[in-house]
């Protein structure tokens, strides 16, 4: 009676964890299709895996570096959405059979069976929803899982050793994963084979390890004590989402959660837990914080670097305008869009402007250093984008960014050697072949340098006298200026700076040169400038010949009259009113910002 | 009968072929011969190279879908090679027999190319030069990105030259990832030498027969780090450039870094008594000195001496002349500053002073200003003769930096730093010196795989001939690294 209720429990139970895994799947699906465009961008541009075995070599060094070589290999397919999606939820449904199999080992009573399968799983899909966190960290716990399993799987008693002795091989592969291993196996001796034969198979696995451990640290591998006992995890450990501590626990303590689980099976039937009461439960729960981890705003942003990186800056533009970004990052993003779109001087205040000259080019520091580049690439500072995409390489090896800075740059300076350089490298990637192609034809090639249309223009930007770069962009503007005064790019980033800082006397004595650089008309913000300088009863300078257009004057007109009619009103509601019809303008970021 | 005649003419019809097969080589019968050498990479046509140096393996690029090699001389048997793709790699054992037989002598390289149609092409050979000279059997160099400030992995290495075997010396993940420099030698010694290693295992680290000692060479009395070492011949004194060194970035295309001195001065560091002193200078005139180097007999120091900048420079005005000074190696004093090269009076700027180990000859890399010439395209090698002060431009230069360089023990072989693969990274070049008038092709550091530099994206720093391997390896730097550094105690003249 009693085998035949539990078969029965098994089997119903095996139909709530399949539909488990199925939902989990599907969610983790849904959620990386819908929500995971930033983050496999964000993953995918940080590194590039080369099809090469010198590429393939650096990782074979150190202990840990096939698992990030696979990792990286499949990171590849964050190119594509959908083929991320479908990897990361494959990854996490394996997780979870990995704990099938497991829990099928030692037949746990059926209140733990869902809930000790499911929640590994669950937390390795928190974890991959966060920026931080890699592909081969789960590769590491999915093997781990498979070697437990594997080494606890054997009847026989001679083979159950062969897996604890091949510690050192799973080392090698793993790296600090191994470690989780050690835990969990240990922890699974201790609960289920106690005694002596238990004790000397610690004592052996412990030996196994720390020999193999001072082996790799004195004679096979030249890497630190730090690196051989964390690798491949990242060197600040704190860069880890809490996830990852807590289902490395889970992992360590699992055999003692089986032995619990073991003894409820006949145990107490009061404290039967239903399956399908414990799937809910622990899917709402992922669900939840899934929808609580989400940032939108770092979201927002990583979809604006992707615009950038892909060169879409009419998508930027919009995307700005209409769902405004409050990060430092995303404005500048917006700027440099305008730039690349000459429209600089004429839409600045279209889009949220929250930092002054901030937003116009980054600080040099930690993240926003690889940012910075597209700055100085715009105005035509290539030696200087070519520098910090130098940089960025040789501290964080080869991305798509990085790389294809240094090939434009070094094309556009006419070291064609360098760039074939780097070219042989991008052609020995999967996705930026064709990119290579592109760049391969203008390789000793000036003409086709000249006619291509993005760098036939950025050669017009270049400095045509030295000068060194400063740490202050607004005083590399004003070199620039000096170096070619024919730069406009460069120009309407002073202008946008200067109207930023809301010095519009000096935007107005700046107009003058616009007549030399070609311009038809007055941008539509440095009009807006004007009028404030005249309304100041200023004496105007010479405008070079330039006219302001009727359309302004008029619309500043209806502005000092809306300015006039509602500044009786309170500081709240006159901001609102004026924001409404005049938040586009140079006059209501002058007043109000 | 019938079977005779048939046998007779199947042996004519062989002979025959035989015959043919023998005008022309390889039995290929249609043959175009283009009046001009294969194109190969790296580039190996006419070098001298030495009897005990590596294989030079190269690509050849010219079409075809199969390649015959033949390296051949008049003293030994052919050496016959295929290839299907350009790459020619010759067996190790075989060019050392090749080489060791033909020392003094040259080989002929014959490449024919075949292409997909049976058309056979045949070059002009290709002409090696082996000199009676070897080479020192180990360079030892410094690996790194050829950037701007920062760095990762940088490691310092020794390479065999008589094989492809490249072990590390210095890794710097075992040492907090710091940047090390300035790996000097005395004279080629494997077993005495000094690195500085910056950061938190700060200290320069002297090896000395497998002891490795990390002392902290700068002391108050020092405005900057004790940077460019030479040894003195004796192995007593160190004598080291103290640098305070500046860095700023070019923004015209064809430049990209400048790195200058805003003072620096020479100090000389007592190895038996942990002293370090500055150099006494009774010019009046405040100098910028750097790049010291002993003259093999140790009674003078070389150096470069420009005059100190001031509030307002221009950077292109800072130029560096060769200047020397006696040595009293008993005493421990040096005689006044005597000017060996006026490059000033050229509008030039000397670096890297290097004395043959003959002391006859002094090889300087020659630019338009400053002192970091590895960053000035137009730096190149000039050769002073120490015994009538001529000086010349040396053949081996390229349009390309040529920039550091060092002298083999023999002094017949010298190595220096080019930039002329690709204008960014140093490679290793070698070139045979049997006297000014007769200076061989230089030839790059062979690789085991030729298409090598095509990829690989570091540069070789600081090449370094050695006479033999270095014991020591990274973990012993590592270890040192450990312990507590002994500080040098100034004995000089107050600041």
């Amino acid at each position: 009676m009693y085998y035949k209720i539990l078969s029965e429990w098994i089997k119903s139970d095996r139909i709530i964890l399949n539909l488990s895994l199925a939902l989990l799947f599907f969610i983790s699906l849904v959620y990386f299709l819908w929500f995971g465009d930033g983050l496999f961008f964000a993953q995918e541009n940080k590194s590039l895996f080369f099809f090469t075995g010198e590429y393939l070599c650096q990782f074979m060094a150190k202990p840990g570096g096939l698992l990030e070589y696979t990792g990286n290999f499949l990171m590849q397919g964050y190119y594509s959405n959908l083929f991320g999606s479908l990897l990361v939820s494959l990854i996490i449904v394996s997780f979870s059979a990995v704990f099938v199999k497991i829990n099928k080992r030692f037949y746990i009573g059926r209140s733990f069976y869902i809930l000790l399968t499911l929640i590994p799983a669950c937390l390795l899909l928190l974890m991959h929803a966060q920026y931080e966190y890699y592909i081969h960290y789960s590769l590491g716990f999915l093997l781990t899982g498979f070697w437990f399993l594997f080494s606890i799987s054997n009847q026989n008693k001679r083979l159950s050793y062969v897996f604890p002795a091949l510690f050192p091989v799973f080392f090698y592969f793993t790296g600090s994963f191994a470690f989780i291993y050690i835990g969990m196996f240990i922890t699974f001796l201790l609960v289920f084979e106690r005694g002596i034969p238990g004790y000397f198979f610690i004592a052996l696995l412990i030996m196994i390890a720390f020999i193999a451990f001072v082996v790799f640290r004195e004679v096979l591998f030249l890497q630190p004590t730090g690196s051989l006992m964390f690798y491949p995890l990242p060197n600040d450990l704190s860069n880890l989402p809490t996830s990852f501590y807590l289902l490395s626990g889970y992992m360590i303590i699992f055999p003692l959660s089986l032995k619990i689980s073991c003894s409820f099976i006949s145990g107490s039937r009061s404290f039967i837990l239903s399956p399908a009461m414990s799937a809910t439960f622990v899917m709402t729960i992922t669900v939840c914080l899934l929808i609580k981890l989400y940032d939108r705003d770092h979201a927002d942003l990583m979809q604006l670097e992707k615009s950038v990186f892909n060169q879409n800056w009419d998508s930027i533009i919009e995307q700005h305008e209409t769902s405004p970004s409050t990060n430092v990052a995303g404005q500048y993003y917006y700027n440099l869009a305008l730039s690349e779109r000459g429209q600089l001087c004429n839409r600045l205040f279209y889009g949220r402007q929250d930092f002054g000259i901030k937003s116009l080019s980054l600080t040099h520091f930690q993240e926003q250093i690889k940012r910075s580049v597209y700055f100085y690439y715009t105005i035509g500072l290539m030696n200087e984008a070519h520098h910090i995409a130098y940089e960025s390489m040789v501290l964080s090896g080869y991305s798509p960014q990085n790389i294809k800075i240094l090939i434009k740059t070094e094309l556009l300076n006419g070291n064609y050697r360098s760039a074939e350089r780097y070219l042989i490298m991008l052609k020995k990637t999967l996705h930026y072949r064709a990119l290579a192609a592109i760049f391969e034809k203008m390789l000793y090639n000036p003409s086709m340098v000249l006619s291509h249309p993005e760098m036939g223009e950025k050669i017009k930007l270049l400095p045509r006298n030295d000068f060194f770069i400063t740490q202050n962009d607004t005083e590399n503007i004003d070199l620039m200026l000096m170096s070619n005064p024919d730069n406009k790019k460069v120009f309407e980033y002073k202008m946008a700076m200067l109207l930023l800082e809301k010095d519009y006397k000096a935007v107005v004595y700046q107009v003058k040169r616009m007549k030399d650089m070609k311009y038809t008309y007055i941008p539509r913000h440095i009009e807006e400038a004007i009028m404030v300088f005249i309304n100041g009863n200023h004496e105007l300078p010479y405008l070079g010949d330039f006219e302001i257009s009727r359309e302004t004057e008029l619309r500043y007109k209806l502005y000092l009259a809306a300015f006039r009619m509602n500044k009786n009103k309170t500081r709240p509601e006159f901001d609102k009113l004026m924001k409404k019809n005049w938040g586009n303008t140079f006059w209501y970021y002058l007043e109000f910002k | 009968m019938k079977l005779t005649k048939i046998f007779g003419a199947t042996e004519a019809l062989f002979i025959l072929i035989f015959i043919i097969s023998g005008c022309k080589p390889d039995g290929y019968i249609d043959i175009q011969h283009l009046w001009r050498e294969p194109v190969i990479e790296p580039d190996y046509s006419g070098v001298t190279i030495p009897v005990n140096i590596a294989p030079l393996n190269f690509i050849i690029k010219e079409d075809g879908v199969s390649f015959t090699i033949k390296a051949r001389s008049s003293n030994s048997s052919d050496l016959k090679i295929k290839s299907k793709d350009g790459v020619v790699s010759f067996p190790v054992k075989s060019w050392k027999k090749l080489l060791k037989e033909n020392q003094g002598q040259r080989i002929e390289i014959d490449i024919l190319s075949e292409d997909n149609y049976g058309k056979v092409i045949e070059y002009d050979p290709v002409y090696m030069h082996v000199a009676n000279e070897p080479i020192d059997p180990y360079l030892c160099y410094r690996l790194l990105y050829p950037g701007y400030e920062s760095w990762k992995e940088m490691k310092i290495v020794q390479r065999s030259l008589e094989n492809f075997h490249e072990s590390s010396l210095f890794e710097n993940q075992l040492l907090d990832d710091n940047c090390v420099n300035c790996h000097t030698f005395k004279q080629n010694d494997p077993g005495r030498f000094l690195l500085h290693v910056r950061g938190s295992k700060w200290g320069t680290y002297f090896v000395d027969d497998n002891e490795i000692t990390r002392r902290t060479l700068r002391t108050e009395e020092m405005s900057a780090n004790a940077v460019y070492p030479s040894w003195h011949p004796g192995g007593r004194y160190v004598v080291f450039s103290s640098n305070e060194v500046v860095q700023a970035f070019h923004m015209i295309s064809g430049k990209k870094n400048e790195v200058y001195d805003q003072s620096s001065m020479l100090v000389i560091y007592d190895c038996n008594r942990n002293e370090i002193s500055n150099i006494e200078e009774t010019d009046t005139v405040k100098y910028m000195e750097t790049f010291p180097c002993w003259s093999p007999c140790g009674n003078y120091l070389y150096y470069c001496r420009a005059k100190q900048i001031k509030k307002g420079f221009d950077y292109r005005n800072i130029k560096y002349d060769l200047v020397r000074k006696s040595f009293d190696q008993n005493l421990k004093v040096f005689g006044n500053a005597e000017i060996v090269f006026n490059a000033i009076e050229i509008n030039r700027s000397v670096s890297f002073p290097r004395i043959s180990p003959d002391g006859k000859y002094l090889v300087l890399t020659l630019h338009d200003y400053g002192t970091f010439s590895i960053w000035h395209k137009e730096a190149d090698l000039y050769l002073l003769n120490l015994e009538n002060g001529e000086i010349d431009l040396m053949d081996l230069n390229s349009a390309e930096t040529e920039s550091y360089h060092s002298w083999s023990s023999n002094g017949r072989w010298l190595v220096f730093s080019s930039k002329r693969g690709d204008g960014l990274t140093a490679r290793p070049y070698f070139a045979y010196f049997g006297s000014p008038e007769n200076i061989g092709k230089p030839f790059v550091l062979p690789q085991e795989t030729p298409e090598f530099y095509k990829r690989f994206d570091k540069t070789f720093n600081i090449p370094e001939f050695v006479t033999g391997k270095i014991k020591i390896g990274p973990r012993d730097f590592a270890r040192s690294s450990r312990k507590k550094s002994i500080k040098a105690v100034w004995s000089g003249s107050e600041k």
